[in-house]
């Protein structure tokens, strides 16, 4: 692939997808400058390997994505893990408690769910895709999507009571 | 500092089956995720820094790369020329035949047959060829 053909296509990739990504990265880990951290590590990758992403590109990002969060997680087993992230002196202290509980259930939540439904959650939740799109991203129909998410929303009403997010945590 | 962006979600229920709670579960789908917290733009400018900057180094190598495997050919093919029109080289074409060389001499006649006598009287010296010489005797 010439240079600037390769650098077009990255940039492309990121514009469309780098938001996505990095939501979806601080959703799971909790920690702004460590979503930051491992979203740079993605797009250092995307960058080494350009080449291999051939038919879906937000499925070859998933991939990459959910590698770089397994290191993370795995990596991360050895320390101890403290919140350093700094609340929003905009906002009323207890709606920055509010917002906290919710951010830490959440990204309790998703790591409850299997792979297959994180990576329904980050293509329509956080890249905000049609279902026609995921279909043909995933090699499934747009029926089967639908079908997909009501089933992953049911899982995480459940998984985002008190209760049962602190069952997560543990 | 963390961004809240509203989101709506395309084509959220679209597809599902007819339940009763699914007016709730679009309503927690659409709460949930267009309220959730969002990195912020500068660290995603950040991250597109490092990732130019990345690009850059790898153009740079590349670069280099393909400079150093051009002088390489550039080399091979002047050693590769110089063997052909060296100065030490033979041209190249048929293998040495063998020569054969013939030159007819004309020798003289043959010379007079030799005499019937001896030039020299070897009786009278047969002394100085005996194994004992008298005494007193020169040759």
């Amino acid at each position: 692939m010439r240079d600037d053909a390769r650098r077009d296509r990255i940039e492309a990739l990121f514009r469309d997808y780098s938001r996505g990504i990095g939501n979806y990265v601080f959703a799971r880990v909790g920690d702004p400058e460590l979503a930051e951290a491992i979203t740079s590590r993605v797009f250092l990758i995307v960058v080494k390997s350009i080449e291999q992403c051939k038919a879906s590109p937000v499925a070859w990002l998933w991939s990459i994505v959910r590698s770089e969060l397994a290191r993370h997680f795995r990596d991360r087993k050895s320390h101890v893990e403290i919140d350093e992230s700094v609340p929003d002196p905009a906002t009323e202290p207890s709606e920055q408690a509010a917002q906290h509980e919710m951010a830490m259930r959440t990204k309790a939540a998703l790591a409850r769910l299997s792979e297959e439904h994180q990576k329904l959650v980050y293509m329509k939740f956080f890249h905000g895709m049609a279902n026609k799109e995921i279909a043909a991203a995933l090699g499934l129909t747009p029926s089967n999507v639908g079908v997909l998410i009501h089933r992953i929303l049911k899982q995480l009403r459940v998984y985002l009571e008190p209760a049962a997010s602190l069952e997560g945590q543990a | 500092m963390t961004e809240k962006t509203p989101k709506t979600l395309p084509d959220l229920t679209a597809d599902w089956p007819a339940e009763p709670g699914n007016d709730e579960l679009a309503r927690l789908g659409n709460d949930l995720f267009a309220g959730r917290a969002q990195l912020p733009q500068i660290a995603l400018d950040r991250v597109q820094v490092r990732m130019r900057q990345a690009m850059q180094r790898r153009a740079r190598v590349r670069a280099w790369r393909r400079w150093g495997i051009a002088l390489l050919l550039c080399v091979a093919a002047l050693v590769v020329a110089l063997q052909l029109i060296g100065p030490g080289r033979r041209p190249t074409g048929a293998p040495d035949a063998l020569v054969r060389e013939k030159f007819t001499v004309d020798t003289p006649p043959a010379s007079t047959a030799p005499p019937d006598k001896p030039v020299i009287d070897v009786e009278s010296y047969k002394d100085l060829f005996g194994g004992q010489t008298a005494p007193g005797k020169s040759p």
